[in-house]
């Protein structure tokens, strides 16, 4: 007779369990999060055309504030920016709304309280912004100096670093707010 | 019944103990420098990493390569699972979200060689799923062909969802370090791990799970 006949449990976990478990609890509640504020804003997209508008140009206008630290070469026009002649057009997917979002369905999906996650969404969508902004000066600065390189920036400032400044500003959020 | 001998025997190592768990604040001071700099070494690699895979992939001919090979893969797997037919955008660049995965793979402190090279077949087979699934969400004929808002959200984020799937002991012992979840196999304990420099196949092999 073996001994799992008896009244003993099975030490091996069931897959409720192993759904409890973060290793897996976690990426599925990011992917549940994910889908319903891509939802959201997939339905919101066009009702909210304006605003999204605005969020282009008022990055625009940052990109130049921020540059014009630096240099006095700097010229905007609605969602183009200029450099010392070389311009980009900022568009939607340039703003950080994505990467925003992603952000925020990680926040969300993390076993944190209330409070903390309603600092942390605002402050790392802020984070994420400034770190955009950084990173279309960069890109700025690759096109006017270096423009054989500027196709492969852009593509690696995409993926790669959207990816690190969620990851960063996550971390940040855990640090100072979660764990204290 | 405890003798006072034995009380003043127990006192002294237990309060030598105490006085080793208290660093000084120099002690403190350069664990936390050697934290910053095993930070700054991370994010250099991870940066270092992922530029070369991008070059790799953008002017390496990598794109050219997988774009080839899904191709020939795909069309296969969309007729078995009932997608007959179904267009193949083989070079699309949001393929490229593996590299980002790699790099955060990579330079995750605290996994063994075991679940590092494991976890990257395992991530690296479940983004190519991944790029299956997403080609099937495509919307629209000839030039309006684009992916939807949340097909393209979710591809972006698989990269930190698998990464987190895989290199979870780590990053649950590291970020919460109350929950006991990180103790399992494939994490390097805390009570095994050495100094920061030490390298880290030395403590994989010491940590291997039986």
């Amino acid at each position: 007779m073996s001994p799992s006949d008896g009244s003993a449990p099975s030490s091996r976990p069931g897959w409720v369990d192993r759904l409890g478990h973060p290793q897996v609890r976690y990426p599925l509640l990011v992917l549940l999060y994910l889908l319903i504020v891509g939802g959201l804003a997939s339905l919101l997209l066009d009702p909210l055309r304006p605003a999204l508008e605005t969020l282009e140009v008022f990055t625009a206008k940052s990109v130049a504030g921020f540059m014009s630290l630096f240099t006095d070469r700097m010229r905007t026009h609605a969602d183009l920016v200029t450099y010392d002649g070389f311009s980009v057009s900022i568009i939607l997917e340039c703003v950080g709304v994505l990467e925003m979002l992603i952000y925020s369905a990680c926040v969300l999906a993390f076993p944190a309280s209330a409070r903390a996650r309603a600092l942390g969404i605002p402050l790392g969508c802020l984070a994420i912004f400034a770190f955009n902004v950084l990173r279309i000066a960069t890109l700025l600065v690759v096109g006017r100096h270096w423009h054989a390189a500027f196709d492969f920036f852009h593509l690696y400032f995409w993926q790669a670093t959207l990816i690190a400044m969620i990851v960063g500003v996550l971390y940040a959020w855990i640090r100072l707010c979660v764990r204290r | 019944m405890k003798t006072g001998r034995d009380e003043s025997a127990r006192g002294e190592p237990t309060q030598r103990a105490r006085a080793t768990e208290r660093p000084s604040e120099t002690g403190l001071a350069a664990t936390r420098q050697a934290g910053a700099l095993s930070v700054a070494g991370r994010l250099a690699g991870f940066f270092a990493i992922t530029l070369c895979l991008t070059w790799l992939w953008d002017d390496g001919g990598g794109r050219i390569a997988y774009g080839r090979f899904l191709k020939t893969v795909a069309p296969p797997l969309y007729d078995l699972i009932g997608f007959d037919g179904a267009r193949v955008g083989a070079f699309r660049q949001r393929y490229v979200n593996f590299v980002p995965f790699v790099g955060l793979l990579l330079v995750t402190p605290g996994l063994t060689r075991r679940r590092r090279i494991l976890g990257l077949l395992i991530g690296l087979f479940a983004l190519f799923c991944g790029h299956l699934g997403l080609n099937l969400t495509e919307v629209g004929r000839g030039r309006a062909r684009h992916l939807p808002l949340v097909p393209s959200l979710i591809s972006d984020t698989l990269p930190f969802v698998v990464w987190i799937f895989v290199a979870a002991p780590a990053l649950v012992r590291r970020l919460l370090p109350d929950s006991g979840a990180g103790a399992e196999a494939g994490s390097v304990p805390a009570s095994e791990r050495g100094s920061r420099a030490e390298s880290e196949s030395r403590s994989a092999e010491r940590t291997q799970p039986r």
